[in-house]
């Protein structure tokens, strides 16, 4: 018989963290390994995609005596999807692909070929919408997370504009600049989001009252279903020649724009990109807390997911969300160790900041010695180039 | 009233002109970002605290404390930053990330994480000006007088002193300057050792200014200490000096019409990042900065093709 209280316990303190943590592994991964970009505002992003998804989530609060109270978006919208709008979309999706085929051939290819490619990414959306119906995710949160995902794209946007046509430190302190911007707008903004006194009430798609355990590990399998289509898309995009520019911008940026391409719109696509991933990330742990402060996310939850990438092993997808994983579970062990064994307080009392040096020495014995991390990406071309005359 | 509040921003830019100025010394001889900076001056005020305790002399102890800054300065410089030369600049800003983390918790873990304070004792204040002008000795004026003539030393020290030409040519071009027969590892020693000493006189005069210190007071001025160097100009030492300036005057400034119109004067801290931007957007260089490296081309032209490839990739 397993222990009940412990899977509820592993599920919400391990599992459930380290699967958003991996969301923003993979996002980070977009940008820094994949593309060389350095965010140093990861809990900017974060705290702004939570912040939006708990506003959808919730009902608004009026101000109290002592208490702000919120805003709050969910009466605006019915709690299950609503099927007509799932049959719009997929007949939309039908008939853009079949209006595609029939063009097919004749002298407006271009057109037939974007209505082609409208029509597969309206089925996407349809049939994604159609299992987040059938699994019981309400309308508020799947349009909250996409508000989060455009809102902090745009934000990444608004950041990289300026910022990536300069050296690549730019763009660090400018997205640590809009962190601190964001966290502080947070605690200011005290009639929507609650300032210090936060947004509580939130609840999960899946509650079941008192089974505890029952609840979490729903949610955390959720979670990692939802790393696992992060992963598979990443994996694809960057598998394909656009990964490819990528890396090339990384390697080598001025060869990549001698060969054509357009490396500041690439950079600004792989940015952005990642920053939508961002919010959406903070869209999951907001309905993970159930209730949302402005502490987490400080600049030390940045380079936390920072380290995350370069044990990992930056550039490399799979690497990251196993850098994750580790990485949470060693924060997992620090706050549990206290309860499990019997510690002395001097050390109890400071394992909280033991936790952040060692996650700082760590970066930086990394970045020394195995700037690659610990499983590095494979290498994509052959050590020795074949010589072109033979016998020379 | 406008006259005060020019006053409170001058102070206010006395205490980031050390702090930026250490950091565009760092970005001209080195060429990356340090985001660790802040740490420094923490640990400034933290160790003037503990040499005080002993000495029962702050001056004395914040001297001492510039000398132990300095070395760690020097510390990291040999340790990470000298074995990271030559892989572009993201490498060696990750790497700062890290040691600020370390720096600044081994502060929490070992004095703790609540604030401290010097107990100087604050004398009344004075009165300028008719009563126009209030001003506190110790408060406003210490650092008005530490934080600029450490300034105008460092940067009189730039100008005149061998090694302060050597960091200047090393700073310009490192190649040239080598085989011109500047000691470049020397070169980035001093700098190290000169960012170091005067953050933690930095980190003195922010203790004594806002009274009370804790282990993330360095990680707060982080912001405006980038906001300052790189409205000046990065790596340009009387930049640095300028843009804290305008850093500090504008925050002021915004801090009293906030007053007039109403608006929350806790949006005071958007006020570096505005700069920024706007910097960033009109003219990356800075103020009295020199064309970054490779050249930058116009945000127009860049988002005039970004909108082309658009257009082009949906067809």
């Amino acid at each position: 018989m397993v222990d009940l209280s412990l899977v509820a316990d592993i599920s919400r303190g391990f599992l459930a963290p380290a699967f958003v943590f991996a969301l923003l592994a993979l996002a980070l991964n977009v940008q820094w390994g994949h593309t060389g970009l350095f965010n140093a505002g990861i809990a900017g992003f974060f705290a702004m995609g939570a912040y939006i998804g708990a506003i959808f989530a919730t009902a608004p609060e009026a101000p109290r005596i002592g208490v702000p109270g919120h805003a709050g978006l969910a009466n605006l919208f019915p709690r299950a999807i609503p099927t007509d709008a799932l049959v719009v979309l997929w007949v939309a999706a039908a008939s853009a692909i079949a209006v595609g085929f029939l063009l097919r051939g004749s002298p407006r290819t271009r057109l037939g070929r974007r209505l082609r490619l409208l029509g597969f990414g309206l089925v996407f959306v349809a049939a994604s919408g159609s299992v987040l119906r059938i699994v019981g995710v309400p309308t508020a949160l799947v349009v909250g997370g996409l508000v989060a995902m455009l809102a902090t794209g745009f934000a990444g946007l608004l950041i990289a504009i300026p910022t990536l046509r300069l050296r690549a430190d730019y763009l660090a302190i400018g997205t640590l600049a809009l962190s601190a911007i964001v966290t502080e707008s947070i605690r200011n903004l005290e009639s929507v989001t609650g300032g210090v006194f936060g947004i509580t009430g939130l609840t999960r798609p899946w509650e079941f009252g008192s089974e505890t355990y029952k609840t979490e590990a729903v949610y955390a399998t959720f979670l990692g279903i939802l790393v696992l289509v992060a992963f598979f898309l990443i994996n694809r995009a960057t598998r394909a020649p656009w990964g490819r520019v990528l890396r090339a911008i990384r390697e080598d940026e001025d060869a990549a724009l001698a060969l054509g391409k357009n490396t500041y719109f690439h950079k600004v696509q792989a940015f952005v990109l990642g920053c939508a991933l961002m919010g959406f990330a903070g869209v999951q742990y907001a309905v993970l807390l159930r209730a949302l402060f402005p502490d987490p996310f400080v600049p030390s939850l940045t380079f936390g997911i920072v380290v995350m990438v370069i044990v990992g092993g930056s550039g490399s997808n799979l690497g990251v969300v196993v850098g994750a994983l580790t990485l949470t579970f060693l924060e997992y062990f620090t706050v549990r160790a206290k309860d499990w064994f019997d510690l002395p307080t001097a050390l109890a009392d400071r394992i909280f900041f033991l936790r952040l040096i060692l996650i700082g020495s760590l970066l930086v014995l990394l970045v020394v010695m195995r700037p690659r991390g610990l499983f590095p990406e494979p290498r994509k071309v052959t050590k020795r180039p074949r010589l072109l005359v033979r016998g020379v | 009233m406008v006259l005060q509040f020019l006053f409170n921003g001058l102070v206010q830019a006395s205490v980031l002109v050390l702090g930026a100025l250490g950091l565009s010394l760092v970005y001209g001889v080195r060429k990356f970002a340090n985001f660790g900076h802040g740490e420094m001056l923490t640990l400034g005020a933290y160790l003037t605290l503990v040499f005080a305790a002993s000495t029962r002399n702050l001056v004395g102890a914040a001297l001492l404390a510039a000398l132990a800054v300095a070395a760690v300065g020097v510390a990291q410089e040999f340790l990470v930053y000298a074995r990271l030369e030559g892989r572009g600049p993201v490498a060696p800003l990750v790497a700062s990330v890290g040691i600020a983390l370390v720096l600044q918790n081994t502060i929490a873990a070992w004095w703790g994480p609540s604030i401290v304070s010097y107990g100087v004792r604050y004398p009344d204040n004075l009165l300028f000006l008719g009563g126009a002008l209030s001003a506190n000795a110790v408060r406003d004026l210490v650092p008005l007088a530490v934080g600029y003539s450490f300034a105008a030393a460092v940067l009189l020290y730039l100008k005149f002193a061998k090694l302060g030409k050597a960091m200047r040519a090393t700073a310009d071009n490192r190649d040239l300057a080598r085989v011109s027969g500047v000691n470049t590892r020397l070169v980035d020693r001093v700098t190290w050792a000169i960012a170091g000493g005067v953050a933690a006189i930095a980190g003195v005069v922010v203790a004594v200014r806002s009274v009370t210190f804790q282990p993330i007071t360095g990680a707060t001025l982080l912001l405006p200490m980038f906001a300052a160097v790189i409205v000046g100009g990065i790596g340009s030492p009387s930049g640095a000096v300028v843009g804290s300036l305008l850093v500090g005057v504008s925050q002021s400034l915004f801090f009293f019409f906030s007053l007039l119109i109403g608006i929350d004067p806790r949006w005071q801290v958007a006020v570096p990042f505005a700069l920024l931007v706007t910097v960033l957007l009109v003219r990356p260089r800075g103020l009295l900065g020199r064309a970054i490296g490779t050249e930058v081309r116009p945000l127009r032209i860049e988002v005039r093709e970004m909108l082309r490839s658009i257009r082009r990739g949906l067809s």
